[in-house]
């Protein structure tokens, strides 16, 4: 068990910086919301599943977005829709993080002249790391995911 | 086990003319037939339509009973209602216009005698600005119904700019 092994014995004081130790625990226990939008979906899905494997990062997908601390917004927002992705967002406790993957998400990509799409996602909710491409390879959405990481150990209880 | 072989049956169009005017002359329907394609069209006046309807579903002889789809065309002057009808029993097709005015465009609802125009109305109603007369629940289909324009129509611009995102008036 390394330096740890044999001092806890009777009860003991670990001191730790708060930030560091909280900002671990976060950026390791990603639990995202089981919500595909459009196409990117399904590129989104291949990431998570068994042959890239989202749960060696610790990410485990939840149904309900009252457990969830970040959602991934995979495709196109159309004005209809986006009330309920506010919602959704709403829903989620603090802290709460969103990416947005692909073209449509970023944008509205190949829809931006479109009567119905949100030239998007950032127009309605906060986004916090853009994935791009029509759509991203896994790979990209993991690069994506571990830029998330980086923003989530920058943050302190100092000044959020 | 028998291999049951289907066969298409040789279509008479002018057979499907003769039978169906059998039923509008005496009704007094006025019908304007042509072909198009190997495909039947029938132009028919927009107060007609209910009654025409009923009989191409009613009539044992003709028996359509299922309604292929509904769609609308704007032809700038004047806006026009297609609805496209098919017999399972006689292996029929039939595709029925109805002309509307370009200002003020209504057209009377199937949806007493198809059930399946419900959604096809709505979609008709919000793409081409069509009033639907008797629909019993118009309400915005695809689209968040505050818009202020109708895509489908020939006048909608597509414009290449920045849009502010407006939240939709009503949420359901």
């Amino acid at each position: 068990m390394g330096f740890l092994e044999g001092k806890f014995k009777k009860p003991n004081i670990i001191t730790v910086c708060y930030d560091k130790l909280m900002n671990a625990a976060r950026s390791r226990s990603l639990w995202y919301l089981t919500f595909g939008v459009a196409c990117c979906a399904i590129e989104f899905m291949a990431a998570a599943a068994s042959h890239y494997d989202f749960e060696r990062y610790g990410m485990f997908f939840r149904a309900s977005p009252r457990q969830v601390d970040m959602i991934i917004i995979s495709g196109t927002i159309t004005r209809k829709y986006a009330p309920v992705v506010k919602r959704i967002y709403e829903q989620m406790a603090e802290p709460k993080y969103v990416v947005a993957m692909g073209s449509c998400a970023i944008s509205g990509g190949p829809f931006y002249d479109s009567y119905s799409v949100v030239q998007g996602v950032d127009k309605v909710i906060p986004v916090d790391v853009y994935v791009q491409g029509c759509p991203p390879r896994p790979e990209a959405l993991y690069m994506g995911l571990l830029k998330l990481k980086d923003v989530i150990n920058r943050e302190t209880i100092v000044v959020k | 086990m028998e291999i049951l072989e289907f066969k298409y049956k040789k279509v008479d169009v002018q057979e499907i003319i003769e039978v169906v005017e059998k039923y509008t002359k005496p009704s007094g329907l006025l019908c304007n037939f042509f072909i198009f394609k190997d495909q039947l069209f029938c132009e028919i006046k927009r107060e007609d339509l209910k009654k025409f309807v009923e009989i191409l579903n009613k009539k044992p002889e003709l028996s359509f009973e299922y309604l292929k789809c509904i769609t609308a065309v704007d032809y700038i002057d004047y806006l026009e209602m297609v609805y496209l009808f098919y017999s399972f029993k006689n292996q029929w097709s039939i595709n029925v216009k109805v002309k509307l005015d370009a200002l003020n465009p209504q057209v009377d609802s199937i949806y007493e005698i198809y059930r399946a125009a419900d959604w096809y109305e709505r979609e008709m109603a919000e793409m081409f600005g069509i009033n639907i007369i008797g629909h019993p629940n118009l309400k915005p289909l695809l689209l968040s119904g505050d818009e202020g324009f109708y895509p489908l129509r020939k006048s909608f611009e597509i414009k290449w700019e920045e849009r502010e995102y407006l939240p939709p008036k009503k949420f359901e």
